[in-house]
């Protein structure tokens, strides 16, 4: 669904990514770790369309289009979905109006109507409850003075609404606490089918006991460096990061 | 015949006062980009050449009360000539000398409203509805609200006009606000919308004089005019009195729209609270230029100021100046103005959900500006000019 061949990037032009190689198919859960600073929010910014960063090389075939040649807003509608390290707020957009908004979008780019209001309605409600989100929050405005875990709460739930094909999360257990963090894992897990793929970008392993990964990849230094089963998170939590870096730090 | 030589003294006051202003307009003239105040907006260029001493132009200007409580409260400025109520607060906020257009339009006025609330009285919403007709006219309207002790008062101010062209609208309105009052004064400028190819020219000048404990709030949406100048005097007089000023301009096209501000702290523990956005389009223009004083006497004094204009073309034109003048040493002040494009951070959130460039800075836009609309303490008003900006910019998509 989605493979990514030799990813290169930019900011500034200082290179970032170099030479990412990772291909994920339908259903599977991918974890991203690394130390910080190796690329990983670059990587998700990059898949997403973040104009900031220049791709220099490589390509990223996303079911069977090229995605680096869309707009952001064509990739979301082709089923990306990128959860926010940091959620941006927008005062005076309320959650439900900017759901609605991007909900139409995406069903006028698959060729449908705009849903009619009582199924959004429902819609809602429906999937407020997978993350235990509070029905005052969806009318207040976007993010706007959302706590740290409401806000984290707020991105999932936005992506049990627009039902992506895959889902990046990133860095979405920082700055959560435990109970935060569970909530915040069923909501994710609940969304896991055969359909939807998962690409989380974490620094601690904590989260991926919640959503357990099929495969986990070491990012450093721009490269993926090692891949692995779930088995590698937990040998990273152990020993830290230390022995990645002074394994593979270029001479 | 005491009372007759009483009425003699205030009609020959009243005929004092229109001949000073009068002597004022000939020595002062008109403002021209010379005054720091008028830099941006050549007024006497524009309109120069259209102001006419002594002509009333017939069916030029008509108000109507859309809704009023009580048909005494509110009569018409020329029904009540000798009215020594009219005599004794004409003139008090914005006097005969205050400036070459006020002095124009005191000497000149061929009409307006009086409006005066008794104390103690819970008086409601005044609607008025302002209509300009005729071209090659200039109106001189004034306004006046007197508002007594222990007394409210909501008045919503509707300008409109035809298509007409050289039309040169000299509007003053002054409130005063006994102590204990509280006056929520909202203006709607819905003018010039048919054309923009037109030579209109329109001011209106706001004199607020508060007494003790009196709380006074002008809301101001300039949504359509050709030229439009929104000038407001807030004189802080009486101990605790609040005042707050909230504004919002969207010009499009060539629309010109001048903002003057100048909140005047004469007294202790008073407040000021500003607010006024601009959302600009195509070529247009505009100009905030706000000052709040503190003078040396006014302790304890809280004003805050905040002005925030976002460019939607890189033709539009804006001009901002903050400026705090502080005499006294025990105040908390704050003022600042930003003027930019959209944050690119909002921006790409709305984009990575789907929503495309275009349609994102939709919903920004509504989002910018219905934070000042809601602001608006009458709902059906801020229902109204949601509506009138949703014609002019179809913004309101997502609501």
């Amino acid at each position: 669904m989605l493979e990514i061949t030799n990813l290169r990037a930019n900011i500034e032009d200082k290179e970032i990514l170099k030479g990412i190689n990772l291909s994920i198919n339908p259903g599977e859960v991918h974890a991203i770790m690394g130390p910080n600073g190796s690329g990983k929010s670059t990587l998700a910014s990059v898949l997403a369309g973040k104009d900031e960063y220049e791709v220099t090389g490589g390509e990223v075939i996303f079911n069977g289009k090229n995605l680096l040649e869309m707009e952001p807003h064509e990739r979301a509608n082709e089923g990306v979905f990128l959860a926010f390290q940091y959620p941006v707020e927008i005062p005076g957009v309320s959650v439900t109006n900017f759901l609605k908004a991007a909900l139409n979008s995406k069903r006028k780019h698959n060729g449908l109507e705009d849903i009619n209001p009582t199924e959004f309605l429902k819609l809602i409600k429906e999937k407020q409850k997978l993350v235990e989100l509070d029905t005052k929050l969806t009318a207040r405005s976007l993010n706007e003075g959302f706590s740290g875990g409401e806000k984290k709460r707020n991105e999932v739930f936005q992506m049990a609404v627009l039902e992506p094909h895959l889902a990046i999360l990133d860095e979405t257990d920082s700055g959560l606490d435990i109970d935060a963090l569970k909530i915040v894992a069923n909501g994710v897990n609940s969304l896991r089918s055969s359909s939807t793929s998962f690409l989380v970008i974490t620094h601690y392993q904590r989260l991926l006991d919640y959503i357990v990964p099929d495969f986990v990849h070491v990012l450093y230094n721009g490269r993926i460096v090692k891949s692995g089963d779930k088995s590698l998170a937990l040998e990273l939590e152990e020993k830290g990061y230390d022995w990645i870096k002074a394994e593979f730090t270029e001479a | 015949m005491k009372e007759n030589i009483q009425n003699n003294i205030d009609l020959l006051s009243m005929v004092d006062l229109k001949e000073t202003a009068l002597q004022n307009y000939k020595k002062t003239g008109l403002p021209t980009s010379k005054d720091e105040r008028w830099k941006y907006t050549d007024i006497s260029k524009l309109v120069g050449n259209r102001v006419i001493i002594g002509v009333e132009f017939e069916n030029s200007y008509e108000f109507n009360i859309v809704s009023a409580n009580n048909d005494k409260t509110i009569q018409d400025i020329r029904n009540i000539g000798e009215n020594n109520r009219v005599k004794e607060l004409i003139g008090s906020v914005i006097g005969a000398n205050y400036n070459g257009l006020t002095s124009l339009n005191l000497c000149d006025y061929s009409n307006g409203y009086f409006i005066d609330v008794p104390s103690k009285s819970n008086y409601g919403t005044i609607i008025i509805n302002h209509k300009f007709i005729g071209e090659k006219v200039n109106n001189n309207i004034r306004n006046l609200i007197n508002v007594s002790n222990l007394s409210n008062l909501n008045i919503i101010e509707i300008f409109e006009n035809g298509n007409e062209d050289y039309q040169f609208n000299n509007i003053v309105t002054e409130i005063i606000a006994h102590e204990g009052a509280a006056v929520n004064h909202i203006r709607i400028f819905n003018l010039d919308h048919l054309s923009e190819n037109k030579n209109n020219a329109h001011i209106h000048t706001l004199g607020i004089n508060q007494k003790k404990s009196s709380t006074v709030s002008s809301y101001t949406f300039m949504i359509n005019a050709n030229v439009l100048r929104n000038e407001i005097y807030q004189h802080l007089e009486g101990e605790r009195s609040e005042g707050n000023l909230v504004g919002l301009y969207v010009p499009s096209g060539s629309q010109h729209f001048d903002t003057f501000t100048f909140v005047d702290h004469h007294a202790p523990n008073c407040l000021s609270n500003e607010l006024y956005k601009g959302l600009l389009k195509d070529k247009s223009t505009a100009i905030f230029n706000g000052k709040i004083l503190v003078r040396e006497q006014a302790q304890k004094t809280n004003a805050y100021q905040s002005s925030k204009n976002i460019l939607l073309s890189a033709d539009a034109k804006l001009n901002a100046k903050p400026q705090l003048e502080i005499f006294a040493d025990d105040v908390k002040c704050s003022h600042g103005a930003t003027t930019g494009q959209f944050d690119e951070d909002a921006l790409f959130y709305l984009k990575a959900r789907g929503i495309e460039k275009a349609k994102a800075e939709n919903l920004l836009s509504f989002a910018f500006i219905n934070d000042v609309i809601s602001k608006c303490p009458d709902i059906a008003a801020q229902d109204m000019i949601t509506e009138i900006i949703n014609n002019k910019y179809s913004i309101k998509e997502f609501i």
